[in-house]
């Protein structure tokens, strides 16, 4: 068991996501056709407000895409969650879908989000 | 397939190579990441006025400011708000930090940000680093607030948690903020 696995065992998903985020490596497909374009950096932003992964399921994996597309784990998850920024200015809740796999398969490395955008 | 990307930043464009996928995502990763940071830090030595952001604040709130700047032995106002900001973006305004806020909206009414609001308004600029740069920008992205309102934002929050007598909230200033505050500006 490696280090990052170590860290991660017993957490329920969402913290899962977050340590392997924050201690592991990260691939991110930016979707540059449909706005509103969200980057790996609003992508932090949203990950550390989350309080839940709502409706979250997990599915075949299809796509072989990218560096970890054929050693990742063969099944994707997916899940919606809502964010409310605070401060002293009323920002309205947002809410947002966010799919991905975790790599590599039995060797947990990192997290490749496939998938993360704005619902309106 | 390998496509030379552009990433708009700041009103510049950050050029790479990577991968495109049949839907026209393009893979972004922690060499591209790298890369990135490397430009913007390039981008910065170059027109270092990219890297500023418009702020306002009132004569009252600069008071509230000048004792915290007191407290934590700190002189110089940019390196104070600096910290205050990412403070608040990357630690306050996050999971960790939502029961405080949303103890401090219960307090929004109580009169103290109309008190912190009073007094003159004092026009200043904050220069951030590419780091700090891209958290404000993002930010500002998500939230719809211009970049001088994310500070503000951050700002007022912070001040209002400063003064608050409530228990929970205080010791959260106390045993939280205050600490990651001077952490940062010793780090300056």
């Amino acid at each position: 068991m490696n280090t990052l696995e170590k860290e991660v065992e017993g957490l329920q998903f969402l913290d899962k996501l977050i340590a392997v985020v924050g201690h592991g490596e990260v691939d991110y497909w930016e979707d540059r056709k449909n706005p509103p374009n969200l980057s790996i950096d609003e992508f932090h932003q949203v990950l550390y407000r989350m309080d839940e992964a709502a409706n979250l399921k997990w599915i075949d994996r299809d796509s072989t895409n990218g560096p970890h597309g054929t050693t990742g784990e063969d099944k994707c998850f997916k899940f919606n969650c809502e964010v409310q920024f605070g401060g002293i200015f009323e920002i309205e809740t947002k809410f947002y879908f966010v799919k991905g796999y975790f790599f590599d398969k039995g060797d947990l490395k990192g997290v490749t989000i496939q998938s993360f955008r704005q619902e309106v | 397939m390998e496509t030379t990307v552009n990433k708009e930043f700041l009103g510049n464009t950050f050029s790479y190579t990577t991968e495109v996928d049949s839907e026209g995502k393009a893979l972004w990763t922690q060499k591209i990441d790298s890369e990135f940071s490397k430009w913007l830090h390039q981008l910065k030595d170059e027109n270092r006025e990219l890297f500023k952001v418009q702020y306002s604040l009132s004569s009252n709130a600069y008071d509230v400011l000048a004792k915290l700047k007191e407290r934590i032995g700190v002189y110089d106002d940019s390196l104070i708000i600096r910290a205050i900001t990412i403070t608040f973006i990357n630690f306050i305004d996050t999971r960790k930090g939502r029961p405080i806020i949303k103890k401090l909206n219960s307090y929004k009414d109580s009169g103290d940000l109309d008190l912190l609001k009073d007094g003159d308004i004092l026009k200043k600029n904050l220069y951030f680093s590419p780091v700090g740069m891209r958290d404000v920008e993002a930010y500002s992205n998500l939230t719809g607030l211009k970049k001088g309102q994310v500070i503000k934002n951050a700002l007022y929050s912070v001040l209002l948690i400063s003064i608050n007598e409530d228990e929970e909230i205080k010791k959260f200033w106390e045993n939280e903020i205050i600490e990651k505050l001077t952490t940062i500006v010793k780090a300056a």
